[in-house]
């Protein structure tokens, strides 16, 4: 691929109190590509997310967004990007058509109002627009947190379980959206445990364990790599290179 | 160039026109209008006792200043421990992944918590206000620039608060050394003094023109104290102004000041993100407890408590909230033991010991103050309390267990207050067994009308002192309820002892026929009040929904 180097990551580590969360870290996501994030729970991919948005300051290593780097153009890297949390929480008092139009000048969207409706139509949100954000159920509160994202017109998008407590619709039209967005042009980190998901949807996968990088590369070179060659899973490749027994050095 | 950044000046907008909105919402049922009725009466019957009260009482000029510059002094001491225990910037969970990854500056982020800091407080700073007010030469001076104070006051403590939190986390050592659970108790019993000398009263001679003299006496001239309170000094000067001439230039310096401090408090060049992540998760997860408990040490975690009660439903359920309190709790624990001692040493100089008045006073001490401040029963459980309908338990069991160790608890401080007492020769024991007697009971009663009244409607309950401007309706009205439910169980009381001696006497079977119906009266009323409250709490734990809390 020839396309813009939307997220470059070299070297990230992360550490809290003397427990190393992310250990060198290097990774690239283009224009229009998906990178799908695995791994076990507590391999760091939350933190990794956490760090590439800006919410945790960054400790070692360097994170450039749209080109701008994290460390010294903070907040220009921070406009060309949006987070969607595992678990949303929406301001408890503000409706939703208002968090989508505080969202969009805090982005500095121009014409908001028919970019919001034309989301909140996407997301089977229209019939709640008032609803305060305290009344949404789980499943609400994640498609309006991807309404947040995309009315932002992000040029990365980080995503950390985007699906959790969404119906089969809301999965199928994320799934779709996620697609088109990338078709426009939008690099996009996705991590999930879902892993029929992020097969069906990622360009490249990145596969973490224990705050290291134990594979980046396509599903199919995984499966040449890691499984022989054979027509495995995701699930099984993943299950056969992280856990116990499994290191980052065997795998590499 | 703009103060903030203009998505920041929307969200402002967006809350206020959000607030006003709830407040509508509110007022669109019986029960919301019910309680927005008591609490507005409450609070200006309260502010208005306050400012146009009898008492009211102004210091003359030469005391006036001193007295500002103490009581300023006293605030900015409590706020400054305050912004040792919260370190960093606080951000509600609602707020803190959204504002941090977008692109606000921080400066922004902290002239905008400043900003929604200084809304949040206007309740407080009227109260100190008017509290000032009425003992300074002129009250509008002395309000206007105590309000002033309290929000330079805020300012001061949230840039102490970004210093100590980027000084930890550059690994200061002396301030990972601050032993925060000490510094929590000091700033509460240090806030509770201030509450308890405004609304007990006492404060209207020790604040006006004796204490001042004799405060002075004792410390006035002395150079610390002096130079402790120096910079409280231009606020402290417009407080006490008598004039116009001499209350506009010190307004005015202190308004210069004021924005002064505003502005270096978001200047600070610290990067407290992580501190921040940590210090909002620590108050969220005690507002989800209702206040009442922080995170787990990994000490506390290592202790098994026995099953006091066995191992049955009622005492699995005791023995589950007891763990959760004494593992989760243990601050709330030691500052209620504080409270208690300061709460009995203060009935000791006051009250005459043979005065009955000790007694009573230090008993409602107890279950007022400790019911509305401790609430390790259903108030903390605000986010369990659907799945705890599911467990295999009647309601009135889940209940009465429920309550239990909060009313355990109190009735061993009230207890131990009595015989630190009674050993320090205060009271007879004829006065104090009996009361010893009926406070378990009466705080089943207390403590299960609280909780009645939660699970009916419930409301999630703000940490630390923000609890204590919440709700102001729903408690006038649950304290009217249980002093109502007090009176008539008194008058039952009462009247069957009355009836008791008239039997006794148309029987001629001596005195002892009243102490006998007094006996049998009281423990009738005081079994069928206890039953009553465990029974509606059960019924109240059945038709209970967490969908609609009041915010």
């Amino acid at each position: 691929m020839d396309s813009e180097v939307v997220l470059d990551v070299q070297g990230l580590s992360r550490k809290f109190g003397e427990q190393l969360a992310v250990d060198e870290l290097c990774l690239q996501v283009r224009a229009g590509e998906i990178l799908g994030l695995v791994g076990p729970n507590g391999a760091g991919k939350t933190t990794t997310l956490r760090s590439l948005a800006g919410i945790l300051p960054l400790q070692d290593g360097d994170v450039r967004v749209a080109g701008f780097d994290v460390r010294e153009e903070e907040l220009q890297a921070k406009g060309a990007l949006a987070w969607v949390p595992d678990d949303a929480k929406p301001f408890e008092s503000l409706t939703v058509l208002e968090q989508l139009e505080f969202n969009a000048h805090l982005y500095k969207t121009e014409h908001w109002r028919d970019r919001a409706e034309a989301l909140l139509e996407r997301f089977d949100l229209s019939e709640k627009r008032d609803a305060i954000g305290s009344e949404l159920s789980r499943g609400m509160r994640q498609k309006l947190a991807l309404c947040c994202a995309w009315i932002a017109d992000p040029k990365l998008v980080l995503m950390d379980e985007p699906l959790l407590g969404l119906d089969p619709r809301g999965i199928r039209e994320a799934r779709l959206a996620i697609r088109e967005w990338a078709d426009s042009g939008v690099a996009v980190v996705l991590s999930s445990h879902l892993l029929e998901w992020i097969e069906a949807l990622a360009d490249r996968i990145l596969i973490m364990d224990r705050g290291q990088a134990v594979f980046t590369g396509t599903i199919d070179q995984a499966r040449s790599d890691l499984a022989g060659g054979s027509d495995g899973s995701l699930e099984e490749i993943f299950l056969s290179i992280t856990g116990p027994g499994a290191t980052a050095e065997s795998v590499k | 160039m703009a103060l903030l950044d203009p998505a920041l000046v929307l969200l402002l907008r967006l809350k206020r026109r959000a607030y006003w909105r709830g407040f509508k919402r509110r007022l669109s049922t019986k029960r919301g209008r019910l309680f927005a009725f008591a609490g507005a009466l409450f609070t200006l019957l309260w502010l208005g006792a306050m400012s146009l009260g009898p008492s009211a009482r102004q210091a003359s000029a030469d005391f006036a200043l001193p007295t500002a510059r103490y009581i300023l002094t006293f605030f900015a001491f409590l706020s400054a421990g305050s912004a040792l225990l919260y370190r960093g910037l606080y951000m509600p969970e609602d707020e803190i992944e959204r504002l941090f990854s977008a692109p606000l500056s921080r400066p922004d982020l902290v002239r905008y918590r400043l900003l929604t800091s200084f809304g949040r407080e206007i309740l407080f700073a009227v109260f100190i206000g008017i509290l000032l007010a009425r003992r300074m030469p002129r009250p509008e001076f002395a309000f206007l620039g105590s309000l002033l104070s309290m929000w330079a006051i805020t300012c001061g403590s949230k840039g102490l608060s970004i210093l100590v939190g980027d000084a930890h986390q550059k690994g200061a050592r002396l301030i990972s050394r601050i032993p925060r659970g000490w510094l929590r108790l000091l700033v509460g019993v240090g806030l509770w003094a201030v509450f308890a000398l405004a609304v007990m009263g006492i404060g209207d001679s020790e604040l006006s023109d004796a204490a001042p003299r004799s405060l002075m006496s004792i410390v006035g001239d002395t150079t610390w104290l002096n130079w402790v309170s120096f910079p409280s000094l231009p606020w402290a000067r417009a407080i006490s102004a008598s004039t116009l001439s001499e209350f506009l230039p010190a307004f005015g310096l202190c308004l210069v000041l004021t924005a002064l401090l505003f502005e270096i408090a978001a200047r600070i060049p610290s990067d407290f993100r992580e501190l921040s992540l940590q210090t909002s998760a620590e108050v969220n997860l005690k507002r989800a407890r209702a206040g009442t408990t922080s995170a787990m040490s990994v000490s506390a975690n290592r202790r098994h408590l026995p099953f006091v009660l066995g191992r049955s439903q009622f005492g699995s359920i005791f023995w589950m909230r007891l763990t959760s309190i004494i593992r989760r709790a243990r601050g709330a624990l030691i500052f209620s033991v504080a409270i208690t001692g300061f709460g009995a040493y203060f009935i000791s100089t006051v009250f005459d010991s043979a005065h009955t008045e000790g007694l009573v006073g230090l008993g409602l001490m107890c279950l007022i103050y400790m019911s509305a401040g401790l609430r390790f029963d259903f108030r903390s459980d605000l986010d369990h309390l659907e799945s705890m309908r599911a467990w295999p338990v009647s309601a009135a069991k889940v209940f009465a267990a429920s309550i239990l160790p909060l009313v355990c608890w109190e009735s061993l401080l009230f207890w131990a207050a009595l015989i630190a007492l009674r050993l320090a020769g205060f009271f007879h024991a004829d006065q104090m067994i009996p009361c010893a007697v009926l406070f378990p009971p009466v705080a089943i009663f207390w403590v299960g009308m609280e909780n009645i009244l939660f699970l009916l409607n419930p409301v999630r309950i703000e940490p630390g002192q923000g609890a204590a401007m919440q709700h102001t309706g729903r408690r006038l009205i649950l304290l009217l309820l249980r002093m109502a439910l007090l009176a008539i169980g008194a008058g039952l009381v009462w009247g069957g002892t009355w009836v008791g001696g008239a039997l006794g006497a148309t029987l001629g079977v001596g005195e002892w026929a009243e102490t006998w119906a007094l006996s049998v009266s009281l423990g009738v009323v005081v079994l069928v009040w206890v039953g009553a409250v465990l029974w509606a709490g059960g019924r109240a734990f059945e038709r209970m929904g967490i969908e609609n809390v009041d915010p």
